[in-house]
Parts: structure tokens; C-alpha cells; sequence
């Protein structure tokens, strides 16, 4: 913060009944960046309500649509989109809008899950490691770096291969593979933190280790761990999109973006709304979450 | 050659070697130690569920799975070194032959996509460089931006669906002819030419700031022939660096690509493997491409002081502390 800022922040003489008035306009300030960021960058506005719909289906797919993803009608299949069905209906005469819906449940889900795994297992790595330093330092990234000898996707697939098939074995395969950027993403943070003096000052006065570790070292490792996790959130949701997609996610009649798109592609010819339309929402779904992530990097940059 | 260069060759080779080493060992770690009873995935691989206890017995002799585990991890090692990559689980057939049918097929698309990747990206960059309207340039960024945010097997097809069953002008499966290849070698390109542009972009831009292109600017060399000549030869030096990571993507990219093409090569191989959880074979073709993306990272690794000396030393000093 500025010295304006922290001089207008300070509490003034008389005015100590407020209950912290500095936080308030933190916070204050922090809402209006975001507004004017957001009519600044209309693109980052549509980014940003596209994303929350999407996230919405996930949470509650209920509030988007009110038909059964699973309710066949074989009268009905392969329509074209109309005013009824938004996205026309497969060929099982189900109502494909409300399957891509119900679909971003296992996507979303299976993608935050994978980001959990890479998230807690990179940086607990990574802390320890540049934390303590010395061999530990060096086993435990030689460790990580064995997860990068198995190129791209291919230690995914193989772990599924392992593990078995469905929504939760993709997100841990996918989360596996994405250890390795978080890992060492955490390692330099924690390198940089720890060499700084009031460190050692901290030491010096007796903080013990995990005293450090929780206050001082997570607190810098969080930012530029946030900034990778958004960049990751849409490489992820790729990744687990086309695992579904080759046939080692969810088995049907799950509703899965991948699979569907999968079990769309016989009828390609005839019927392409089929394949073609769950995939495009994978596309704005993964180009609306790396708008938001090239912008909020540019943000916090500054 | 000097003995900094001989120094950091020998650093590089070990470093590969160990590398492919770590690669065979997780994947024998995944494939091996992950499953609960192979004897009961081969067993559904050949659709025998219920075959009686000799019958098990005498497959898990015939696939050497009542050894011990690390007599099996030295033994598929050693055999591996000697080009014997196993029996497949679901057909019998030797891994190494199965590889080496479809082998020329891969390679083929592959490659030609990595070219057109290649030709598209420079002349991306190239044209991102050489003009002068701003509005042109952020429009030419944005293509890598978006472009890597687009899944293949979408993309694929789209292309399908365009080229083959409303155009009618492509073929949209099918493996005869050079009409075939078009549609996947378009597909496959995509990932690495987004990659590489963005690569090629921004080396560029950075050589585009450096006082050297200043100097010559005010010598009076002319745009075109000061961007082909200068810009491009240093600007590329970095993108060169993700050769390795083009390779590994475009593995994947085979798989998705045979697979919505439907075209019987190695990435078909391993879609069909994993889904039979064949583990022969998708361990063969997972320490095939690891092998690849070791040999084009060496590869890289033995050409760039070529181009850029200074790597030696940089590199020797980084080890050294």
C-alpha cells in the first residue's frame, strides 16, 4: 500500500468506535477494482458471467434446466435445435442442453478435484523441499521430476490404464500429471521467502518452524500458486475432457462433456449437433477460464 | 572439442539415460504395483472369466507373472534393452511387432503435421513481426492464445464435418491415400503451431527490443531484409527449446487424432490397449514415446550450443553450485 493509502487507512483520532474502518475500505476498494476492471474489459466481463454459469450448472444444474438429462424418448431423437430443445436431443431423444448441464457437474468436478490433488501434494512438496533444504531438497524433486519423464497426457492415460475408469480416476490421473508445476512453483516461492532478513529475524525471536512455515512462507506461496492454478484450471479441464472423451471417463448413460461428444460422433453426418455442440461449450468454457486467468495474473501483477 | 563441451555432452547423455531409466520404472510402478490382480485383467482382456485354477496358473507362468516383482522389473528391463517389449494380454501377439506395424502410419501423419505446424508458426510470427499496425500484430497474437484452448477432437471434428460430409471434398476415415491424411495432419498441427507461434512470438519480440537490431537499423538495413535475416535467427532460439514438449503433445494428439479418424495407428493402438487394459502394450508404446521425447530432448540439447555457445558455461555454473 501506498503512504496516501496507509495514512488515510490509519484510524484517525476520534473515530476509534468504528469497528476497523481500514479493512472496510480494503475490501471496498478491492469490489470497486473489480467493477471498473470489468467495464474496462468487456471481454473479461462476458469471461466472467459465461464461467460463473458454468460453475453454476456444476453446483446446482437444477437452476439451468428443468428437464432429465436421463429421460429418453425414442420418438423424439435426433431432433435439431428448436425453441423446445435448445440444443435438439440425441439419439435417444434425450434433451442434449440439459445433458451438457448435468455434464458440467462430473467435468468441473473431476477438474477441481485433479487441481485439489496437484495443489496439496505440489506444495507440501515444495515447501518441504525448499524449506529444509540440503537431500530432502534434492529427493523430493527428483521425485517430482520422475512424474515429468512420461510425456503430456500419456502418464494420465497410464494411470488410468491402472486405476480403472470413471470421473474420480481421471481427476486423481490428471492431478498426478500436474503435481510437478506446483511442486516446483512452491519450491522458488519458499526459496525466495526464506532468504529474505525478516526470516531470519523470525527465527531469531523464537518462531518455531511451523510458526514460520504458516505465517509467513504459505502466505507467499499462495499468490503465485493461485495465479498457476487458474492458468491450470483450463488445461485441465481439457485434459479431462478428451480422457472422457477416448473413452476412460464415466461409463453412459453418464452425462459427461467428453463422452458425450464421443458417443455423438457416430452420428457426425446426419445429425452433427449431436458431437459438435457439447464440444463447443468445452471450447468457451476453457477460452472464458484463460481470459479470466491471463486477466487476473495482469491484476495481481500490479 | 573443447573439454567444457565434452563435459556437458557427457552431462547430457547421462542425464537421458537416467531419465529413460525413471521413465520404465514409473511406468512399471503404475502398471504393475497399481492393479489389484493382473492375472484377473488378463483374464478379462481374452473375455476368459471363468477359467478354472490350472488354466490361470499356466497363463500367469506363460506371462512370467509368478515371479517375483523385482525379478519381473529386471528381467521386462533387460528384455526391453534387447527390443522385446512383452506379450500382449488380449492378443498374444509380440508388442514390439504390434508397434511396428502401425509404427509407419504415426509417423508419417506426424510428421507432416509437425512440419505444417512448423511453416504456419514462423510465418505467424513472421508476419507478427514485420508489420507495424498494432491492431494487426494483437489480432496475430491472439490466434496461439485461442488456438491452444481448442480441443483436438473437437477441432478434428468440425474439420469432418465441413470438409468431409458437407463439402464432400476429403475422405473422413479410411487410411489409402494421400487424401486420407490431410483432415488428421490439419488436426495434429494445430497444438504445436499454437505453441511454437506463441514460442516464436514472443523470442521475436525480445530480438525485435535488443540494441543489436537498433544498430543495424541505424546502419540502414531495411525492414524486411533486417527482420528475415536477424530477428528470425536469434527470435528462434528459444522456441527451438520446447522441441521436446512438441513431440510428447503430439503423442497425445496421435491418439485423439487416429482415434476420431479412425485410422490404425500407434496412438489407435494404445486407445484400444488402455481400454482392454492391456498392459504389455501400453507399457511398450508409453517407453517408446519416452524414449522419443529423451532422444529429441539430447537431440536439442547437443544442437543448441551450436547456435548459442554460452549455454556450456551457463549450465556448467548452474551444476557446479
Amino acid at each position: 500500500m501506498s503512504v496516501a493509502e496507509t495514512t488515510i487507512a490509519a484510524p484517525r483520532a476520534g473515530t476509534a468506535e468504528l469497528a476497523d474502518p481500514s479493512a472496510v475500505r480494503r475490501a471496498l476498494r478491492r469490489v470497486g477494482g473489480w467493477l471498473h476492471a470489468s467495464v474496462r474489459y468487456p471481454g473479461t466481463l462476458i469471461a466472467g458471467v459465461f464461467v460463473a454459469l458454468v460453475i453454476l450448472a456444476a453446483i446446482r444444474p437444477a437452476a439451468l434446466t428443468r428437464r432429465d438429462p436421463y429421460a429418453t424418448a425414442p420418438a423424439k431423437m435426433l431432433q435439431p435445435p428448436s425453441a423446445e430443445h435448445w440444443f435438439g436431443t440425441d439419439q435417444l431423444g434425450r434433451d442434449l442442453y440439459s445433458r451438457v448441464v448435468y455434464g458440467a457437474q462430473s467435468t468441473i468436478l473431476a477438474s477441481l478435484v485433479s487441481l485439489s490433488i496437484a495443489i496439496a501434494v505440489g506444495v507440501l512438496f515444495g515447501v518441504i523441499a525448499g524449506y529444509v533444504g540440503g537431500a530432502t531438497d534434492a529427493v523430493l524433486m527428483r521425485l517430482v521430476d520422475v512424474l515429468l519423464s512420461i510425456p503430456g497426457l500419456l502418464l494420465s492415460i497410464t494411470i488410468v490404464t491402472a486405476i480403472g475408469f470413471g470421473t474420480i480416476p481421471v481427476a486423481v490421473a490428471i492431478g498426478v500429471a500436474s503435481i510437478p508445476t506446483f511442486a516446483r512453483t512452491a519450491r522458488a516461492q519458499t526459496l525466495r521467502v526464506c532468504s529474505s532478513a525478516y526470516i531470519e529475524a523470525a527465527i531469531v525471536s523464537g518462531v518455531t518452524p511451523a510458526g514460520i512455515i504458516a505465517r509467513h512462507v504459505l502466505r507467499n506461496v499462495f499468490g503465485p500458486v493461485f495465479s498457476l492454478a487458474l492458468l491450470e484450471f483450463g488445461r485441465v479441464i481439457m485434459a479431462v475432457a478428451t480422457l472422457s472423451f477416448l473413452g476412460f471417463g464415466a461409463k453412459p448413460p453418464a452425462a459427461e462433456w467428453g463422452s458425450l461428444i464421443n458417443e455423438g460422433r457416430s452420428y457426425l453426418m446426419t445429425s452433427s449437433w449431436v458431437p459438435l455442440l457439447p464440444g463447443l461449450v468445452v471450447v468457451l468454457t476453457v477460452l472464458a477460464v484463460t481470459v479470466l486467468a491471463a486477466r487476473s495474473e495482469k491484476e495481481l501483477k500490479r | 572439442m573443447t573439454k567444457a563441451n565434452l563435459a556437458y555432452l557427457g552431462r547430457r547423455l547421462l542425464q537421458a539415460v537416467v531419465v529413460l531409466w525413471a521413465s520404465y520404472t514409473l511406468t512399471f510402478i503404475i502398471l504393475h504395483l497399481l492393479p489389484s490382480d493382473p492375472m484377473q485383467t488378463i483374464l478379462q482382456s481374452r473375455g476368459q472369466d471363468d477359467a478354472s485354477a490350472q488354466e490361470i496358473a499356466a497363463l500367469a507362468h506363460q506371462y512370467g507373472l509368478d515371479r517375483p516383482v523385482l525379478v519381473q522389473y529386471a528381467a521386462m528391463m533387460l528384455a526391453a534393452l534387447h527390443g522385446d517389449l512383452g506379450v500382449s494380454y488380449m492378443q498374444g501377439e509380440s508388442v514390439s511387432g504390434l508397434i511396428a506395424s502401425r509404427l509407419g502410419m504415426t509417423l508419417g501423419v506426424s510428421l507432416l503435421a509437425i512440419a505444417l505446424a512448423v511453416v504456419v508458426a514462423f510465418g505467424l510470427a513472421f508476419l507478427a513481426a514485420y508489420t507495424r499496425h498494432p491492431a494487426l500484430r494483437g489480432l496475430l497474437g491472439f490466434v496461439p492464445n485461442v488456438t491452444i484452448s481448442v480441443p483436438i477432437f473437437w477441432v478434428g471434428l468440425l474439420l469432418m464435418q465441413v470438409f468431409s460430409f458437407s463439402l464432400g471434398w476429403l475422405p473422413a476415415m479410411g487410411a489409402d491415400g494421400w487424401e486420407t491424411m490431410v483432415l488428421p495432419v490439419v488436426t495434429m498441427s494445430i497444438p504445436p503451431a499454437a505453441l511454437l507461434g506463441r514460442m516464436l512470438m514472443n523470442g521475436f519480440d525480445e530480438a525485435l527490443a535488443s540494441p543489436f537490431i537498433t544498430a543495424a537499423r541505424a546502419r540502414g538495413l531495411g525492414r524486411g531484409r533486417l527482420v528475415l535475416r536477424h530477428v528470425v535467427k536469434n527470435g528462434s532460439l528459444p522456441a527451438f527449446t520446447v522441441l521436446g514438449m512438441i513431440v510428447g503433445s503430439t503423442v497425445t494428439g496421435a491418439i485423439v487424432a487416429e482415434t476420431v479418424f479412425s485410422r490404425q495407428g500407434v496412438g489407435m493402438l494404445i486407445q484400444q490397449s488402455v481400454q482392454a487394459q492391456d498392459i504389455p502394450v501400453v507399457q511398450g508404446c508409453v517407453l517408446l514415446a519416452a524414449a522419443a521425447f529423451v532422444v529429441i530432448n539430447l537431440a536439442v540439447d547437443m544442437i543448441y550450443p551450436v547456435f548459442d555457445p554460452r549455454i556450456i558455461v551457463r549450465t556448467a555454473g548452474k551444476e557446479r553450485s
